[in-house]
């Protein structure tokens, strides 16, 4: 080997060392004397001037739907109809063909599945519009829900045997009379709306209820009637049964997020001063604590949407910022830290904040209502090294 | 291909190489503190010399740090340099090794008429280069935290000199315009796991992912202008003895600090800029040379230079430095035997910054030289020095570190 190659050699060899190493050195943290600034975790931030915003009633037929949901809650009313149909030749070949029945009695027996809330004040009325399973009782224009003309039924009578039944004693004349306006096809049908002030939930077990358990407590009309000196009893089926959600409120005040009524919490956080310019927000949570009595949900998704106004048309707009699946065990929800970031640099104007549920998810095609508490905000962040 | 274009192919083939590194120069693990580590402004055969040179005028001395020195060209000639650096890191508690390589100034000198020169380059005038985690597990969120600087502050120097007789008188302009310093802060929340896993995100009903806790990153980028003179003389008499002296004198740089988060990164908001003055000290050197015969070239130096006045807490700074240059071959200048040049020298610096344990840290160190000629005598040479020191002191000054330098250059020379 020559001499330029020796010395190329080892001219490589004494480049080497140059090429570094990227592995994170551990040794002199004695020697930053500078602030490498602060990890600050505010005081949970409550929320400000909150309110609830309607957005809308979504259209959706709840004819076949499990259950049936009547109250009065979180500004929402909960109504339910019910169809019984007679068979009035049945009735009188069960009497030997005699003439028309003396009725004394007649009985709607439903039961309520497991989610009630408050005292059931319940009334019965008469439908004085035409309906059946597959109306929304929504204006799918205007996105509202539609009046629904009934009457009360005079005598009509509910009590609450036990735990679960609902006894609804009606009037015999009642069912007389409807008998003898449809000798053909007779039925019986029934409004079941929250009383006037009152404030309560209660979901019945629906004619389509396939559960195992809720075999034997389908709705059912018992009428017991008697001809020539003999008595009967005449037990139907409902025919057909759906609800209806509409807006009813909420109070001023009061923040509501439900699905179908679509009801909308808006609030607004203000940020203390003391956030040094040039502070990165390392962590931003919505706290959301709800009222259990007042609150009726399964499965549903909320956005959180930052509410932006157009300051050229004035227009107020929203913007997603994240989206959740509301959970009756989680009270916290992280939000995009640029969110708060963009409220705290100027970048965006903190007007406030807005949680919705998207009708596009197929989770909020069912009726929840959440009622917040005051949400609050938790926000860490970080300050900039001493300069 | 003519010799001073097979020269300036050389160079601007070892600068492109030099470009891809990230800064200039010196690095320390003291460096952090202040305005980086100055640079000791000789060339590289001074370096071999430990760092003297300041009043050997013989036409083929590059440094600045006295400008008459410009005066003993009578040939065009430039320098570059790169380097390469292994330090041993100590702070009593744990150790680690850096390696790193960078490029050092790079000069051009011009002699405009008998007896006046002028002198072009690209001067490091600090040097910065830092990096640390640890982690602090004192915050109400514990997180790794990542320090990282790099850069330094540069200049365009000017330099003109003149020659009368055995003196040479020269002035030179550093103009401060290049050069940031970076620093950049993380405070990693997403603290290793046991098992390798690294912080955790949050899945929202939109499948869109949200840290649960953001990484900040604080990014502090430092500009500098201004401007900084400094005037020498060097008196030889029959080319043998040589004394030089050199002022630098003392300015004011204007700092444009810019302060950018993570978000200001990505654009989502707006950086933070102010502007600070900074001090840059007067320094004062001289330098007592020696040359017997063509073989043998002995030098010695001292410089003060008074960063006190710059800031509370720092040290004024003292370098004495001395070496000797022996050259083989022979001295006939119809010889085709090529001359190598061996130099060693030592020096002992102390550095300004502050130190939490009121004590200054100093720097010692050795070098030696080798210089190989081009096959053409007299267009230029190859040079490398490698260097040995320790700074610093663990008990003291809280680390402390060992370092092996190498530096290489290439000179050249245009008749």
């Amino acid at each position: 080997m020559c001499r330029r190659q020796h010395l190329t050699i080892m001219l490589i060899g004494a480049l080497l060392p140059g090429c570094g190493d990227r592995q994170e050195n551990p040794v002199g943290s004695d020697l930053v004397a500078r602030g490498q600034g602060r990890v600050v975790e505010l005081p949970l931030l409550p929320s400000r001037g909150g309110s609830t915003r309607f957005e809308g009633t979504f259209s959706r037929a709840f004819g076949e739907s499990d259950t049936l949901m009547v109250g009065r809650m979180g500004g929402i009313a909960l109504r339910s109809l019910i169809r019984i149909s007679l068979d009035p030749d049945s009735m009188v070949s069960a009497a030997s063909g005699a003439a028309t029945p003396d009725v004394h009695s007649v009985r709607l027996r439903i039961w309520k599945r497991e989610l009630t809330r408050g005292i059931e004040d319940l009334q019965v009325h008469r439908p004085e519009e035409s309906w059946d399973e597959l109306d929304a009782f929504a204006d799918t224009v205007n996105h509202t829900a539609v009046t629904f003309a009934s009457s009360p039924i005079d005598g009509a009578a509910v009590s609450s045997p036990g735990d679960s039944l609902i006894q609804i004693e009606l009037p015999p004349e009642y069912v007389t009379s409807r008998m003898l306006e449809n000798p053909e096809a007779a039925s019986v049908d029934l409004l079941l709306q929250p009383a006037a002030g009152s404030r309560f939930f209660t979901s019945l077990v629906s004619r389509d209820d396939a559960r195992p358990e809720s075999a034997d407590r389908l709705p059912e009309l018992s009428i017991t009637y008697s001809t020539g000196g003999n008595s009967y009893t005449y037990v139907a089926d409902a025919s057909e049964d759906t609800y209806w959600a509409a807006r009813d409120g909420p109070e001023p005040g009061m923040l509501v997020l439900s699905t179908i009524v679509r009801l909308s919490p808006v609030f607004r956080f203000d940020l203390p001063d003391s956030i040094p310019r040039g502070a990165t927000v390392t962590s931003s949570e919505l706290r959301l604590n709800y009222d259990r009595s007042q609150s009726m949900f399964e499965t549903f998704t909320f956005s959180v949407e930052r509410i932006n106004v157009d300051s050229a048309t004035g227009d107020t707009t929203f913007s997603v910022v994240n989206s959740w699946r509301f959970d009756a065990q989680k009270a916290s929800y992280a939000m995009d830290q640029t969110l708060v970031q963009g409220w705290l640099s100027g970048t965006t104007r903190n007007l406030g904040l807005a949680l919705s549920t998207p009708i596009s998810d197929r989770r909020n095609w069912n009726v929840n209502w959440v009622v917040f508490h005051s949400p609050m905000l938790k926000v860490i962040y970080s300050t900039p090294p001493d300069p | 291909m003519n010799r001073f274009s097979r020269i300036s192919a050389t160079l601007f083939g070892f600068l492109v190489f030099c470009a891809l590194e990230d800064s200039p120069s010196a690095k320390s693990i003291f460096s952090f503190n202040g305005v980086g580590d100055s640079e000791r402004r000789v060339d590289v055969r001074a370096r071999g010399m430990g760092g003297a040179g300041r009043a050997l005028a013989d036409s083929q001395n590059f440094s600045l740090a006295n400008p008459a020195l410009l005066a003993a060209f009578s040939r065009a000639g430039l320098q570059s340099r790169f380097f390469v650096q292994r330090r041993s890191l100590n702070d009593g508690r744990s150790r680690h090794v850096v390696s790193e390589g960078d490029i050092g100034a790079f000069q051009v000198v011009l002699p405009i008429r008998d007896g006046t020169v002028i002198g072009l380059g690209l001067e490091p005038l600090t040097d910065l280069d830092f990096d640390l985690v640890s982690v602090d597990s004192t915050s109400s969120v514990p997180y790794t935290l990542r320090v990282s600087a790099t850069g330094g502050i540069q200049a365009f120097a000017f330099g003109l000199a003149h020659r009368w007789g055995g003196f040479l008188l020269g002035g030179n302009l550093s103009v401060i315009s290049i050069g940031t310093i970076t620093e950049t802060w993380t405070k990693d929340f997403g603290l290793h796991g046991p098992d390798g896993s690294v912080g955790s995100f949050l899945l929202d009903a939109n499948n869109r992912q949200i840290p649960e806790f953001l990484n900040s990153e604080d990014r502090y980028v430092r500009t500098h202008s201004g401007a900084q003179p400094t005037i020498g003389v060097v008196y030889t008499r029959n080319g043998r003895w040589f004394f030089g002296t050199a002022f630098r004198a003392a300015s004011t740089v204007t700092q444009t600090r810019i302060l950018r988060n993570f978000f200001s990164e990505i654009g989502f908001e707006e950086e933070t800029r102010t502007k600070l003055d900074i001090k840059m000290p007067a320094s004062v050197g001289v330098g007592l040379a020696y040359r017997r015969g063509s073989r043998w070239l002995a030098a010695l130096d001292f410089e003060r230079a008074f960063w006190e006045k710059t800031e509370t807490g720092r040290y004024d700074t003292t370098d004495l430095a001395g070496g000797v240059l022996y050259r083989t071959g022979d001295s006939d200048p119809h010889s085709t035997r090529r001359r190598v040049e061996l130099t060693a020298g030592a020096y002992y610096r102390s550095l300004y910054f502050k130190t939490a344990g009121g004590s200054q840290i100093g720097e010692a160190g050795v070098s030696l030289g080798i210089a190989l000629p081009f096959e053409t005598r007299g267009a230029g040479n190859f040079r490398y020095v490698i260097e040995f020191g320790r700074r610093g002191d663990v008990t003291r000054h809280g680390a402390s570190e060992r370092f092996v330098m190498q530096t290489f250059s290439v000179s050249g020379w245009l008749n």
